[in-house]
């Protein structure tokens, strides 16, 4: 081997070990970062994480620009994805408190061959019936079953790992498959994968285990296989993509309806492809057409979602528009839900989320516009796959106007849900762009510096001294470019950074108090000391506690779902004035033979605590267990157990 | 790498058998045991193998990594959609339905991987 390139292979390897050492390190400062009671992550967070953080990204970037091979850099993408969606698993006790834990709750049943939903219901109709087999939340649990059972693990771990790992593994991969199936190269599809898995969104939507993100990793994917099927008319390439969408669809409604609209679409472009030689003007017309019968499809799928779901109230309406100024109203269409943000003053939020979307979309843009002003060139043709992803991305934009300006009681609030579908078809450009900007920058600063070290070469030598003169000679031009060196330490300084910020926006700031680990020895402390059947009266906080750890609405082992009136009845009556009487009528929810009732002090607050312990003890309610964190009294546990 | 040739020729259904086999170890590590150890490497093989196989099925052309990465991505998923469907058939999804499931996967994927060879091998 050449000495230039052992050398190289030897700095290549340094990198890949210095790497491998430093995202370790950063695990290790993530796994410090634990705490048994906490609110967000960066109330514990190690103070020398996110400098770590900003250094491995610095240091991945630069495995990305260099000569190392492709799938390397791939794996270390992946690791890094992976780092940055396992926060909230690693230092939360029992991963992000709410939804993810009722789904675990809906899991736990199957897991535990408890229940399933579908068995209680043989009355209900049969769209309702296909509407509840076809919600996420089933799909998710056959995943965590099925993960849990072959790993000999809980469901609890292959639940709260589920989508995190598989949107940190995947989400790279299809992001580099993406920008490589539009003509890129390997290093610029790699740029991509890093920028789209380190997007504030992205990161967020997949640190947590709910069936949105499990459909926005299908639909992710499903976009690949579709710019594949466009080039491609073969049977294999649209099975994958009829497969995905199913995959999408069982994932969650929101990704399949808005693949589906995307394969019409893809295949009004091909037909376009076809037309556009024969008849120009129809085709475009037909395209036209297209675009919008594909726009229209995710409102009208909201809107008569009630033919399946009947407690679905969404509708069309102009309440919006007549109830907000009219200048809002404008504003609105005009920024979406990024004037929301600017509204609220959140500016450096609204250029976190943003920034990256409109650079991307001015980089769809430009290209577009240097294909179509290709005047007399091959070039002049319009990649059906560019295109395709403009008009996607066109058609969620105006699907998000749509659904916030028209229409009222849609079943999703977050102001998010459709930027992700948007982002997805965007941010490939981004990267093309920082690759092209790079590649610019490079060659002009080059060019300065040739020029300089000319102009000195041939003035030093007659008017400057001396040591000017062996400045100029020197032949740093030809051995290093000086060009490269700076514009690449410019660009990993700002993708890092970039990368640093964007993890640091992604997750919450502010946040209830997460389910604690308290919260959970209780519950799994009633379990493994009551045989009887029992049912327990807590907070909604308890129950999400609860639901991970013997399921919602377990016969054997009662917990009232979060949002069950009758439980949370029950509890504030026990709050107000706690009786064995009230925990009798408890009893028969479940037919129990026992009946616990628990307060926690962080929740209820310390006065209100030591009063409901006080009233407790004066109606002669027995104490089961209480429980501390820190040598300080937490949790309290009452029971009344029937007589036999 | 050579290894994914061989497990994608499937030379006398050799890598079917052991596939299988992790299967039913699978399915005692849930009766019996219940070792996490035995479990991840079990799955391990089980990912290994069927990944394999649906990578060579569905993406020849890509290169190994990649192939081997999509060829899990498929797996994941059918693992999932007839995981699914026997759940909302039968209203469970216990340990000797969940076995069923890896045999039906493991099954597919090789009837696949052998379809897709022969198909190669016309052209």
């Amino acid at each position: 081997m050449p000495p230039n390139k052992l050398g190289i292979v030897k700095s290549l390897r340094f990198a890949r070990l210095l790497y491998l050492f430093v995202i370790c390190l950063a695990f290790y400062l993530l796994f410090t970062s634990r705490s048994g009671e906490v609110r967000t992550i960066w109330e514990v967070m190690h103070p020398f994480f996110i400098p770590m953080f900003f250094a491995s990204t610095f240091l991945l970037s630069l495995i990305i620009l260099s000569s190392e091979r492709t799938e390397y850099k791939l794996l270390f993408l992946i690791l890094h994805s992976v780092l940055s969606h396992t926060f909230m698993i690693i230092i939360f006790p029992a991963g992000n408190v709410g939804v993810q834990q009722m789904m675990l709750g809906k899991s736990r049943r199957v897991f535990d061959n408890v229940l399933y939903p579908g068995s209680g219901m043989p009355a209900i109709s049969l769209p309702l019936r296909i509407y509840y087999s076809f919600r996420g939340d089933n799909f998710q649990t056959a995943f965590s079953v099925i993960f849990a059972r072959m790993f000999g693990v809980d469901v609890y771990w292959s639940h709260l790992l589920l989508v995190p790992l598989l949107w940190g593994i995947f989400v790279p991969v299809a992001a580099f498959m993406m920008t490589r199936a539009l003509g890129r190269s390997d290093n610029t599809s790699i740029l991509s994968s890093l920028m789209i898995s380190l997007f504030p969104a992205n990161i967020i939507w997949g640190a947590v285990s709910i069936s949105n993100g499990l459909g926005y990793l299908f639909f992710f994917c499903f976009i690949y296989f579709l710019l594949k099927y466009i080039h491609s008319s073969k049977v294999k390439d649209f099975f994958l993509v009829a497969t995905f969408l199913f995959i999408s669809f069982l994932s969650h409604y929101l990704a399949g309806t808005v693949a589906f609209s995307l394969l019409i679409l893809a295949n009004s472009i091909k037909t376009y492809q076809k037309d556009k030689r024969r008849s120009p003007a129809s085709a475009r017309f037909m395209l036209l057409l297209a675009f919008i019968f594909c726009a229209s499809i995710l409102p009208f799928a909201l809107a008569y979602r009630r033919f399946f779901y009947p407690w679905a109230n969404t509708s069309f309406s102009l309440q919006k528009l007549f109830e907000a100024p009219f200048a809002d109203v404008l504003w609105s269409l005009l920024l979406g839900s990024y004037f929301d943000l600017i509204a609220r003053e959140a500016y450096f939020t609204a250029i976190i989320y943003g920034v990256t979307s409109l650079v991307s979309l001015i980089g769809m843009v430009c290209i577009l516009g240097l294909r179509i002003g290709a005047k007399n060139s091959p070039k002049r043709s319009i990649n059906p796959a560019l295109l395709f992803l403009f008009l996607g991305s066109l058609m969620v934009i105006a699907d998000d106007r749509i659904v916030r300006s028209f229409m009222i009681n849609v079943p999703f609030i977050e102001i998010d849900r459709l930027w992700l579908f948007r982002d997805f078809t965007l941010l490939p450009f981004l990267a093309i762009f920082i690759a092209a900007a790079m590649q610019e920058m490079r060659t002009t600063l080059d060019r300065i510096c040739r020029n300089i070290t000319t102009s000195l070469r041939r003035t030093a030598t007659h008017k400057l001294s001396k040591k000017l003169s062996f400045f100029a000679r020197i032949r740093l031009p030809k051995k290093v470019s000086l060009g490269f060196m700076l514009t690449n330490f410019f660009f990993l300084a700002i993708i890092s950074g970039w990368a640093t910020v964007s993890v640091y926006y992604a997750y919450p700031h502010w946040s209830p108090l997460q389910t604690t680990s308290y919260e959970l020895e209780a519950v799994k402390y009633i379990k493994a000391t009551t045989n009887e059947t029992y049912i327990v009266v807590c907070d909604s906080w308890m129950t999400y506690a609860g639901a991970m750890i013997v399921g919602i609405h377990n016969p054997q082992a009662y917990y009232f779902s979060s949002r069950d009136p009758h439980g949370v009845a029950l509890f504030i009556e026990m709050r107000n004035n706690p009786t064995n009487e009230t925990m009798k009528e408890a009893m028969k929810t479940n037919n129990a033979t026992t009946a616990y009732f628990i307060i926690e002090k962080p929740r209820l607050g310390t006065d209100e605590y030591d009063n409901v312990i006080q009233k407790a003890q004066q109606n002669k309610i027995l104490t089961y267990k209480t429980f501390y964190y820190e040598g300080i009294e937490k949790l309290h546990i009452f029971y009344y157990q029937k007589e036999s | 790498m050579i290894m994914q040739e061989r497990i994608a020729r499937d030379e006398k259904l050799l890598f079917t058998t052991v596939s299988l086999a992790v299967t039913l170890l699978i399915f005692l590590n849930l009766n019996f045991s219940l070792t996490p150890a035995i479990g991840t490497t079990a799955s391990i093989l089980y990912f290994l193998i069927n990944g394999t196989f649906l990578g060579h099925a569905f993406f020849e052309k890509e290169d190994r990594f990649l192939r081997f990465m999509l060829g899990n991505l498929l797996l994941i998923i059918f693992l999932g959609v007839i995981a699914w469907a026997t759940m909302i058939i039968f209203y469970n999804l216990d340990i000797v339905r969940s076995a069923l499931v890896l045999f039906i996967v493991t099954t597919s994927s090789s009837l696949l991987n052998k379809r897709m060879k022969r198909k190669n091998a016309t052209k």
